[in-house]
């Protein structure tokens, strides 16, 4: 194995402080370096572009004075708790120029070593991943609520004669007493031993004709609740399968008929 | 056997004159400064704002007498929330402390984890600023600081820790216990607030309920032509049994989420939280409030304006983007917006059952604020509530 070493010969000659600044200001990232006041010292260009704040009217400032209020208690905490070696991660909302709120990632670390002060750290606008997130999380969360809120029990099972849940939504409380988290953790709460003695072998066989004929089915039968009463239920439902036909599981839902 | 010899034997009024002189020279002392009823006065304080600077000044002179000019310092008291990241600070000057001097201690105790019993050299505005803090204790997220400011030359450590020892102690049970009334008097209060709750969720808000019901019924049944003379008369009925069975319902929700969190702010979180929870709109929340800027009486009619217009977004707006924004435009004035992106209010074609927009205007109204509903320019609806809330600064 060979120790790959940096050749010296690429080593450019030491870079002049213009070079230096020139380098800094090219990035899209902002880069900053906070004293123990955590008053900014040294900031790029970039900052400016991200927040229409100018370099004049920035350094010297406190950092958090660019933060949005909500923010500034975990900045404090991330800051009481910094340490030399740490290299921290934060997120947090800066208030530009124009008031309106900019997404931030700041990493940020010790410049050196031993020594907590001065931090160094990098800032990166991460407003549209943050705006994209909240659609994706707001479209989620609309459909887990609705189907968290169905007074019915929608699953996905295995295909096994306890039919074992992969999946079920709250109104599982709602139909068999258990919570969704007890069916789908503890092994000695399932779906078929809650189904009445008699109705088991016909539900069975019912599930297992339609998966063979890959269509649907809707089955009625007596489920014995975590408090000992019986219910009708109706279980309308379809099998899952792989691209090669496999039975992967089962998915449906379950209302009650009758009280 | 005595043997007493005087040249002069004092009359008896010389020398009773003298012994008189003698004590009154001897216990001539000061007023003594009762610590305790300072103790008590801030425990027992309505407001510790207009209080403790009182207590400080009568505390700041008894320790102006044991120290020479040069050494004397400037007593401060700072009530420290590193959690809500803010700072406040009591004093005695004739003027306030400078805001590069605040702004400093807010850095060192609220924003730092500050070193206790640690000297903190302070430069303010070119001179330097020596500052002695002594923690007095902790009351839930707040930490009690009490700090000797030195322009000049520091006192003898011993002496100044002798000398501080008697005001931490008084500052210490006064401020304590004031503490510790304050929550109980919330708690009380809150306690009360809950009864009354209930009392309006299981009184008014069923048999309202109940109106609701029947009304729209008989509506209902109003629609036959033999009663076409009624119709009008039914359809103001179950209208408004159903605007104030929405209302009550509010109200109660309101006054449930003000008693629970005690700040607009967590309020109008949780609401948000709540209408989320029912719709695929994305809220945005910009909240720049301190924590505890608003009574509760103001809080409630703001919190209700809010939910409202949170409502009519989730029920009406088919918008996909909402966004809640509190701001101090000024150090006096609160601007609250709330804006989506839907398909606006058509005002001509309001319904007959929305006596919403004109309960938002009553209750704003009600606080002394005022509420601006119109189209957004971008499409949709922007909802604007301004107050004047007193300076803060």
């Amino acid at each position: 194995m060979t120790l790959l070493k940096w050749p010296a010969k690429n080593l450019a000659a030491d870079p002049s402080a213009s070079q230096l600044t020139q380098l800094l200001n090219s990035l899209s990232d902002v880069v900053m370096m906070l004293d123990e006041q955590h008053q900014i010292k040294m900031i790029n260009q970039c900052w400016q572009d991200i927040t229409g704040i100018s370099i004049e009217q920035t350094q010297g400032r406190t950092f958090t004075d660019f933060l949005h209020p909500e923010d500034i208690a975990s900045w404090t905490q991330l800051m009481q708790n910094l340490r030399p070696d740490s290299k921290e991660v934060i997120w947090f909302r800066l208030i530009s120029a124009s008031g309106e709120l900019r997404w931030c990632e700041m990493r940020l670390q010790s410049m050196e070593k031993n020594k907590l002060y001065p931090l160094s750290a990098t800032l990166c606008d991460i407003t549209p991943q943050v705006r994209n997130e909240q659609v994706r999380h707001a479209s989620y969360r609309s459909l887990q609520s609705l189907v968290d809120r169905l007074p019915a029990m929608l699953y996905r099972a295995r295909n096994n004669i306890s039919w074992s849940m992969e999946y079920v939504s709250e109104g599982c409380e709602l139909i068999t007493g258990y919570s969704a988290e007890n069916m789908l953790n503890q092994p000695q709460v399932s779906l078929g031993a809650m189904i009445h003695g008699e109705d088991a072998g016909y539900v069975w066989e019912q599930v297992q004709i339609a998966l063979e004929n890959r269509t649907t089915f809707s089955i009625e039968y007596r489920l014995t609740q975590a408090d000992g009463k019986e219910i009708v239920v109706q279980d309308k439902g379809r099998g899952l399968y792989s691209e090669s036909g496999m039975v992967l599981g089962v998915e449906g839902i379950i209302f009650q008929t009758t009280i | 056997m005595l043997n007493i010899k005087r040249k002069h034997w004092p009359t008896i009024q010389e020398w009773l004159g003298q012994r008189l002189q003698f004590v009154t020279h001897n216990s001539k002392p000061k007023p003594a400064l009762d610590l305790n009823d300072l103790a008590f006065k801030l425990a027992t304080a309505n407001d510790i704002n207009e209080t403790l600077p009182k207590v400080l000044t009568a505390l700041q002179a008894l320790l102006d007498e044991q120290f020479t000019s040069s050494e004397r310092g400037d007593l401060l008291v700072l009530f420290s929330n590193p959690l809500t990241s803010e700072s406040y600070v009591h004093h005695c000057l004739q003027e306030a402390p400078s805001q590069k001097l605040i702004q400093s201690l807010h850095q060192h105790f609220t924003i730092r984890k500050p070193i206790e019993n640690r000297l903190i050299k302070l430069e303010i505005n070119g001179a330097s600023l020596n500052c002695a803090p002594i923690r007095l204790f902790d009351h839930d997220n707040q930490t009690i600081w009490l700090m000797m400011c030195f322009r000049q030359a520091l006192p003898n450590e011993k002496k100044l820790k002798w000398e501080m020892a008697l005001i931490e102690q008084t500052l210490a049970k006064g401020l304590q216990a004031w503490f510790q009334r304050e929550s109980k008097v919330k708690q009380a209060l809150a306690a009360e607030r809950a009864i009354y709750a209930a009392e309006l969720h299981d009184s008014l808000a069923q048999v309202l309920g109940y109106l609701k019901l029947k009304s729209a019924k008989l509506d209902k049944l109003c629609l036959k032509a033999e009663y076409a003379e009624l119709k009008p008369i039914t359809e103001d009925l179950a209208a408004y049994t159903q605007c104030a069975y929405h209302q009550t319902r509010e109200l109660i929700t309101a006054s449930r989420l003000t008693m629970q969190s005690e700040s607009l702010s967590q309020g109008v979180t949780n609401s948000v939280r709540e209408f989320e929870q029912q719709s695929a709109i994305v809220f945005e929340l910009d909240n720049r409030l301190p924590v505890n800027l608003l009574p509760p009486k103001q809080s409630i009619q703001i919190l209700y304006i809010i939910r409202e217009s949170l409502s009519n977004i989730v029920r009406h707006s088919h918008a996909t983007h909402a966004r809640v924004a509190l701001r101090l435009k000024s150090t006096s004035q609160l601007h609250i917006q709330i804006e989506d992106n839907g398909s606006g209010i058509d005002f001509a074609a309001a319904r007959s059952d929305s006596f919403g927009l004109q309960i938002m205007h009553e209750r704003a109204e009600r606080i002394g604020a005022t509420l601006n509903i119109s189209p957004r320019p971008d499409g949709g609806t922007l909802v604007q509530l301004k107050m004047d809330i007193g300076d803060l600064s």
